[in-house]
């Protein structure tokens, strides 16, 4: 593999200032911008779940400071986080054995990509014509009956919850999942599960995930590296490195610009990604055949 | 009986014997080394480092014929090989046709003389040498309706755009009718571990000798520290990777609280 340095830490940069200015973690841009630089698509995500780690401990210490981490249901959501992610790891490890893992990587980011854009996009544009309309209406659905049947209940005091403790393990799994097999914290996920299919206070949400997302990312890495030897900590570092750099950055452009604008430029971006990866697969590749040495 | 005769000299008897000896044992000594080839690396051993820009594998060689032709062949380290071939499935272009290939060199470089018996193709690949012979009987089909010819050149090709096969051969030079050099280029990329440098010899169009020697190329420095980490202590390799990320996001964490 040979990418350059200074291009790594760019793309460090450049993500780490998108997160500076919208609140995000970027994750979701990191590993398909890795693969479009040539990275092959296990090592991208592989180093991108060390990135993870760092850019979760980095988010997680000011929302635990106010206090804002709900750590019991973090710890059921971690449970079952680390069984999702040994289910992505097998499922992972197969798809590499078969040939397949290049194509389900990017399968799996048209999709996300392709929902998470046109959500904000319609979100965005809906905000901007109409401003102070539908947030409120949205805020919290009432849970499904199905949920409140579910056995192994649990009272979280923190969040005010009495709820089964399947609902938020399940919740943890899904992302656990995401993590290995595609190196997204999975934050997209977990904070609008968490308020409207546990209902959880959103002050909790954020710094809750992050606690989450950093031990599931931090067991995918340490399984990645036994099992797949796809992480590749140089390579993680210099993301790191640039990520410091662009975040600053970034909170300080974010103090410039209108939130509901931002959301529309940042899904355009998202689906500019998306639809370069749709390209990528669709295209007639210029060499037909693909080495593997394994 | 006649007194005059000279007494035998024992002592130039003796001499003449422990030449004829010494000569004999020195037939025995050249029959246990006969053979006419002989070669020698320039080192045996080459640090990779973190500025590596790729080495030389220097040969040094001495054949004790000078009707004979020589050819150095040198492998890398060995790996299982996949060559996936796409095909369009629903519009998208997914791999779809695999064949393995068991034990492959990662590195693959051969010199020749100029001997008329390198145009032997068949020789040359019964002896093992040049990428016909490499390749050949090495695909393994997952199915067999496959036909592994555009797949053994997908992967040669491969390599050569690697510059870890060759294209062409290198040549043999022969400093004298009995010296002769080569050098191999080792690309940056080239893998570390154990490689082999057999040499041929050929005499009368036939295959006469052949001799085995290994050469270790090895990373040196952080780079090598962390290679050999990932490979072997994949576990402690996981969690120091872990440690350092936790290190700089707490890094980063007091910089984001601080403004």
């Amino acid at each position: 593999m040979s990418v350059p340095i200074e291009s790594i830490v760019i793309l460090g940069a450049f993500v780490g200032f998108i997160s500076g200015v919208f609140g995000v973690g970027g994750g979701f841009l990191t590993t398909p911008l890795l693969i479009f630089m040539g990275i092959p698509a296990p090592v991208a995500v592989g180093t991108q779940s060390c990135q993870l780690v760092a850019s979760g401990i980095g988010g997680v210490m000011g929302y635990w400071r106010r206090g804002n981490v709900d750590f019991l249901i973090g710890s059921v959501m971690l449970i079952g986080g680390l069984i999702g992610s040994s289910i992505g790891m097998i499922f992972f490890r197969v798809l590499q054995y078969i040939g397949q893992i290049d194509l389900v990587i990017s399968l799996l980011y048209i999709v996300l990509l392709g929902s998470i854009g046109l959500m904000m996009l319609f979100e965005g544009f809906f905000t901007i014509l109409k401003p102070k309309s539908v947030r409120s209406e949205f805020n919290r659905l009432k849970s499904p009956r199905l949920i409140a049947k579910l056995p192994y209940k649990m009272r979280f005091a923190r969040s005010k919850l009495y709820i089964s403790v399947l609902v938020p393990g399940g919740i943890g799994m899904f992302s656990g999942f995401l993590v290995s097999v595609m190196g997204v914290g999975g934050g997209f996920f977990l904070v609008p599960a968490m308020i409207y299919i546990l209902g959880m206070p959103t002050l909790l949400v954020a710094g809750t995930s992050l606690y989450q997302i950093i031990f599931t990312s931090a067991f995918s890495v340490i399984m990645h590296a036994m099992i797949s030897q796809t992480v590749d900590f140089v390579l993680a570092f210099y993301l790191i490195a640039g990520g410091v750099i662009g975040v600053k950055f970034g909170v300080m452009v974010s103090r410039r610009i209108t939130g509901a604008r931002a959301r529309v430029i940042l899904a355009l971006m998202v689906l500019a990604v998306c639809l370069q990866l749709g390209i990528k697969l669709f295209i007639e590749p210029s060499n037909l055949f693909e080495v593997v040495v394994q | 009986m006649r007194r005059n005769l000279k007494p035998v000299p024992y002592k130039a008897v003796g001499t003449v014997l422990f030449v004829f000896l010494m000569a004999l044992l020195g037939t025995g000594q050249a029959l246990a080394k006969s053979k006419v080839l002989s070669i020698e690396l320039a080192f045996d051993h080459i640090d990779v480092t973190s500025g590596f820009s790729g080495a030389q594998i220097e040969v040094f060689g001495h054949r004790r014929d000078k009707y004979t032709d020589v050819a150095i062949v040198v492998t890398g380290p060995e790996k299982n090989i996949t060559v996936w071939r796409k095909a369009r499935i629903l519009g998208a272009w997914i791999n779809r046709y695999a064949v393995r290939f068991r034990k492959m060199p990662l590195y693959y470089g051969y010199a020749v003389g100029d001997g008329e018996v390198f145009n032997d193709k068949q020789l040359m690949k019964s002896s093992g040498i040049g990428l016909d012979s490499l390749i050949a009987g090495k695909a393994e089909l997952k199915n067999p309706s496959i036909n592994a010819t555009n797949h053994e050149q997908a992967l040669i090709s491969s390599m050569q755009a690697e510059h870890v096969y060759p294209v062409e051969p290198l040549k043999i030079n022969y400093i004298n009718d009995y010296f002769f050099r080569t050098h191999f280029l080792l690309p940056a990329n080239a893998p570390t571990g154990t490689y082999k440098i057999r040499s041929f010899l050929f005499k009368e169009g036939k295959l006469a000798e052949t001799d085995i020697d290994t050469l270790k190329v090895e990373q040196v420095g952080l780079n090598a520290f962390i290679y050999g980490a990932a490979h072997k202590h994949e576990a402690l390799y996981g969690i120091f990777c872990v440690v350092l990320a936790l290190i700089s996001g707490w890094f980063v964490g007091i910089l984001r609280i601080r403004p």
